[in-house]
């Protein structure tokens, strides 16, 4: 494997991070558009509400064990939520308040499901003096979902333009230095939260799901569209830039990481998936497994397109 | 009406069980991917190592040790130079290796072999000062350098510099001629060690003309007026120059008050300018008392409070305002004059009768039809 200025690690929290951000955004648009509530069950909502939290919550451990510094002398990390003029300092925010509401929705979902859970609750709380014996009867928890999922979205987007930002801010690497690239992260964290709450976890849930909702072909492939139309400004920005940012997209586009890039990226994570929802939405057929496979092509994607990224970067030379 | 749909995993599984299942294939793909990027990256063809665009710097800390030995100690450079009364010249604090540049190791900059065992061999290839030898190294890191220091109003020909070393032309100004020890504990970011002035007016007046650093085609500089080189805040260069008032080569903040059009006296000459003058170029002052002082006895007196009160002593010290009493209190002066104008005015400055039993009582012994006191007093 090359040596690259951030590793594997940093790949999968950006990925992790950015899926976990979509799959909140994509539950949340479930919930607050009604779509949660046209069926007894929507699997789409509780997949992306309860992975959102969990998949955060081990990117940002990941990003702990990259520290170093931070990993010998722990106490230093506190200092990182002062330092307002860092990007880190923004992102540490935003997924520190982030975090808490993808837990908050993924239990107020969970118990919408699952009524059993609070009057479960409700059991154990006896063995607490009455003063403390919170848990309702039953919560109304579509207001409580309502607020949640509406401040929980502008986190989610924060969450997944910052990891764009975070790269895109180190002038040392000139292909990270574009714009495109928080761009670029969020419509992929839409896109990849999409391919895993809605494509593989609530599909495995319900076969049919896709046709309950005739018109997703074309929003899976608007996103498809637009993800490789930011990759391909990318790529020209790069080139046109030359130096070093030439140099890392030459690595991504005919150089050594050229086959990840045209058959897991664009092969299996774009081509395969808008081929299969272009053919699904005008013979309006969904097979089950093709299906299942174009969500795990974008989602593959998803996480090759930001391990490229990473690796691809050839800091300024000095 | 909400309808009914099958379900792939069965009656029997719970509905949470979406939530594991989708964090396992968000693993799985994780681990693919772990697994797949070896075998993609073996099948890529593998190009030559990209060309650096920029020059390579090697870091040498590690092997600058040996330069150390002898340029950390005096007895050692004594021992070996070639006149030891010039060897403390050669001298480096050990702390500067401390430093941004310093860190850098010696060899980065200076050439030569650091683990030399050898004088000779260990200062082969030596570069005195690598910002004249190669300057390219500095931009690499030092690009987009300010126009103009902020603090000092110090207008700088950066980007005149930054040009000529970027686009190989030669150049008879070097970072070090401003930024000299860099690396030996001259900190120019800190600020804790900079350059005087001086070492720019002697730098100008070594050259003697313009055309000592300055190409024919260039805009020579003529060090007429201090705004040659800064470029202050006030637009008041058609009446005032910066010497009216800035006396220091080392501060702007020293003033010289006299030039002051109004003479500064008491409290006034300890304020700052910007106390009294609105900031930068000294308007809305009109030098009325009133401008900034708000009268303590409002409905009496004019804006021009030195009518009564001294500038120069403190507001209780009142000057007499006899004239203004003469018709009512001419024949009273006497002891009146040591009484303070609250003495009698004690409810405000407004009109008062001027009765002496508005503020003395009769004695005891006066008869109660005496009320004319002055007939006697």
């Amino acid at each position: 494997m090359a040596e690259h200025h951030w590793g594997w690690l940093i790949a999968i929290y950006l990925f992790l991070g950015g899926m976990g951000a979509g799959s909140f955004l994509i539950a949340s648009v479930f919930e607050l558009s009604g779509l949660r509530y046209k069926y007894d069950f929507c699997p789409t909502s509780l997949a992306g509400a309860g992975v959102s939290g969990p998949l955060i919550l081990i990117g940002t451990v990941l990003l702990i064990f990259d520290l170093g510094a931070g990993m010998r002398e722990p106490w230093r990390i506190p200092l990182m939520f002062l330092n307002f003029s860092s990007v880190m300092t923004w992102g540490i925010w935003i997924l520190s308040l982030f975090l808490p509401l993808c837990f908050i929705y993924a239990a107020l979902e969970l118990m919408h499901v699952e009524p059993g859970i609070l009057a479960w609750l409700r059991d154990r709380q006896k063995i607490l003096p009455k003063l403390l014996r919170l848990v309702p009867e039953t919560l109304p928890y579509r207001r409580l979902k309502l607020f949640v999922c509406s401040a929980g979205c502008l986190f989610a987007v924060g969450t997944a333009v910052y990891t764009g930002v975070l790269l895109a801010v180190v002038e040392a690497v000139p292909f990270w230095n574009s714009p495109v690239l928080p761009v670029l992260f969020l419509v992929s964290a839409i896109s990849t939260g999409m391919g895993l709450s809605f494509d593989l976890a609530a599909t495995m849930a319900v076969p049919d799901l896709h046709d309950r909702y005739g018109k997703m072909p074309i929003v899976h492939m608007s996103l498809i569209g637009l993800e490789v139309a930011l990759l391909a400004l990318l790529m020209i920005l790069a080139l046109v830039k030359g130096g070093e940012a030439m140099e890392s997209a030459r690595m991504i586009l005919t150089g050594s990481q050229s086959v990840v890039f045209w058959v897991l990226v664009i092969g299996l994570g774009m081509v395969y998936p808008f081929a299969f929802h272009a053919y699904a939405y005008t013979r309006h057929k969904h097979s089950f497994v093709p299906s299942l496979l174009a969500g795990a092509g974008v989602v593959v994607a998803g996480l090759f397109v930001r391990y490229l990224v990473v690796a691809s970067a050839i800091p300024l030379t000095l | 009406m909400k309808r009914k749909q099958k379900r792939f995993l069965g009656r029997d599984w719970p509905h949470w069980i979406v939530i594991p299942f989708g964090i396992g294939l968000a693993g799985f793909v994780v681990v693919l991917g772990l697994l797949v990027e070896p075998v993609g990256h073996a099948l890529s063809p593998s190009p030559a190592p990209p060309t650096p665009t920029l020059p390579v710097v090697e870091y040498g800390r590690d092997i600058s040790e040996g330069c150390h030995d002898c340029h950390f100690s005096l007895p050692a450079l004594e021992a070996s130079a070639n006149d030891p009364t010039i060897a403390g010249e050669y001298l480096i604090e050990p702390e500067s290796v401390q430093t941004k540049h310093g860190s850098l190791g010696c060899v980065a900059c200076h050439r030569g072999d650091g683990e030399a065992e050898d004088k000779e061999m260990a200062h082969a290839g030596l570069v005195l000062d690598i910002t004249e030898e190669e300057p390219r190294m500095c931009v690499i890191c030092h690009h987009d350098l300010p126009e103009k220091i902020g603090e000092d109003e110090l207008l700088i020909p950066h980007d005149l510099v930054e040009y000529k070393i970027s686009h190989g032309e030669e150049s008879t100004l070097f970072c070090s001629d401003c930024h000299g020890r860099v690396g030996h504990g001259f900190d120019p970011v800190s600020g804790r060690v900079a350059c005087t002035m001086m070492v720019c007016v002697d730098c100008h007046t070594e050259q003697g003309s313009c055309q000592g650093c300055h190409q024919a085609s260039e805009p020579g500089v003529e060090m007429t007026g201090c705004d040659v080189c800064h470029q202050g805040p006030h637009d008041v260069t058609d009446y005032l120059t910066c010497s009216c008032c800035h006396i220091s080569m080392e501060s702007w903040s020293e003033i010289d008050a006299s030039s002051h059009p109004v003479e500064l006296e008491g409290a006034h000459g300890e304020l700052h300018c910007f106390q009294c003058h609105s900031f930068p170029d000294f308007e809305g002052l009109h030098y009325v008392c009133a401008d900034c002082h708000q009268s303590g006895h409002p409905g009496w007196g004019g804006e021009d409070c030195i009518e009564c009160h001294d500038p120069a002593a403190t507001w209780n010290d009142v000057i007499s305002t006899w004239d203004q009493h003469v018709e009512i209190w001419d024949m009273y002066k006497g002891d009146h004059r040591d009484v303070e104008c609250r003495g009698c005015h004690f409810d405000g400055f407004d009109e008062i009768d001027p009765s002496c039993d508005s503020c003395h009582s009769l004695p005891e012994d006066h008869d109660a039809s005496y009320t004319k006191c002055w007939l006697c007093h």
